[in-house]
């Protein structure tokens, strides 16, 4: 079966940070962000986005929110280039007392979307 | 490139935690985004199906939430009413979650409505079929009508056009045509 989108995820050279945030969650909060991700891979964005991608302060960021033991917000951005058919993950903060930790993570998945836009060969990787 | 069903191939076995939690988030998906297409499907805004629940719009928002886990069976039991369904509980294996997985579209979760249910076609409809199944068996032989005629006529012949119908027109390249019956 084909994939309805294309997942991509930030590389930066390593270490690959992204992935070694994912792979560094519990069982169970890594479980529910993979259900998420493989949702919008599986089914793409159009009955899905506006449920699993919620809007954050700043403008083409998004945030893929799982609550557990950790309140991870997986920072993202549909596109940089298709909106409909790709998905990058930016970044990945958690959230305590309403405020993403670390504090500028909106920033760092700003900058990052910026530098994957400049450059989708250098700054991004397939995710699966 | 790995597919979803590999990915979960390999990770679903070996961490029981990590797959009791995949499916329970699975299963709050499947919930929440089923709702409200069979919602939208019948044309119920949320206000309406607060009232069937005799609850809030807040509270129908609320159960659409992707990240609502807090719903229980009497409750989904009274939205099934609401929207003229029955509810269906089943014990599964994880074998079967990638199916799930791939089931998050519309025209998977959206479901007959009584009246549109072909296991209940009305008794006359089943009459027709019936009927028509018979004169088949009789050699009844369907000749499709031959398309209308069209006739075109050079710009200005407006004499012969008149004569054979009223129903004509123009084209964009000015010739005019008549349907002839």
């Amino acid at each position: 079966m084909t994939d309805a989108i294309t997942v991509f995820r930030y590389f930066g050279g390593p270490p690959d940070d992204v992935q070694k945030f994912i792979n560094e969650l519990p069982s169970s909060e890594r479980a529910r962000l993979n259900v998420k991700i493989h949702a919008l891979r599986t089914n793409g964005v159009v009955l899905l986005g506006s449920n699993l991608l919620t809007d954050t302060n700043m403008p083409h960021i998004k945030e893929i929110v799982v609550n557990g033991r950790v309140a991870v917000r997986m920072l993202v951005c549909r596109g940089p280039f298709d909106g409909k058919t790709e998905l990058t993950l930016l970044f990945g903060a958690a959230e305590r007392d309403r405020k993403y930790v670390p504090k500028n993570a909106l920033k760092i998945a700003d900058d990052r979307r910026k530098l994957v836009a400049s450059d989708p060969t250098r700054w991004r990787i397939k995710h699966e | 490139m790995s597919s979803v069903r590999d990915e979960l191939k390999n990770s679903l076995p070996t961490d029981s935690e990590y797959r009791h939690a995949y499916a329970d988030e699975i299963l709050n998906l499947l919930v929440c985004t089923q709702m409200r297409v069979l919602r939208e499907q019948r044309g119920i805004t949320q206000e309406a199906m607060a009232a069937a629940l005799d609850t809030t719009q807040t509270a129908v928002s609320r159960l659409e939430r992707v990240n609502y886990s807090a719903w229980n069976i009497r409750t989904l039991k009274k939205v099934a009413k609401a929207l003229d369904l029955r509810l269906r509980i089943t014990f599964e294996s994880f074998g079967t979650l990638w199916k799930d997985v791939q089931s998050l579209k519309r025209h998977k979760l959206e479901r007959y409505k009584i009246t549109d249910d072909p296991e209940f076609a009305t008794a006359k409809d089943t009459t027709v079929e019936e009927s028509a199944a018979t004169e088949t068996t009789r050699d009844f032989k369907v000749v499709p009508r031959p398309p209308k005629q069209i006739e075109m006529f050079p710009p200005g012949d407006a004499t012969d056009i008149d004569q054979i119908s009223s129903r004509d027109s123009e084209t964009h390249d000015g010739a005019r045509y008549a349907l002839v019956g």
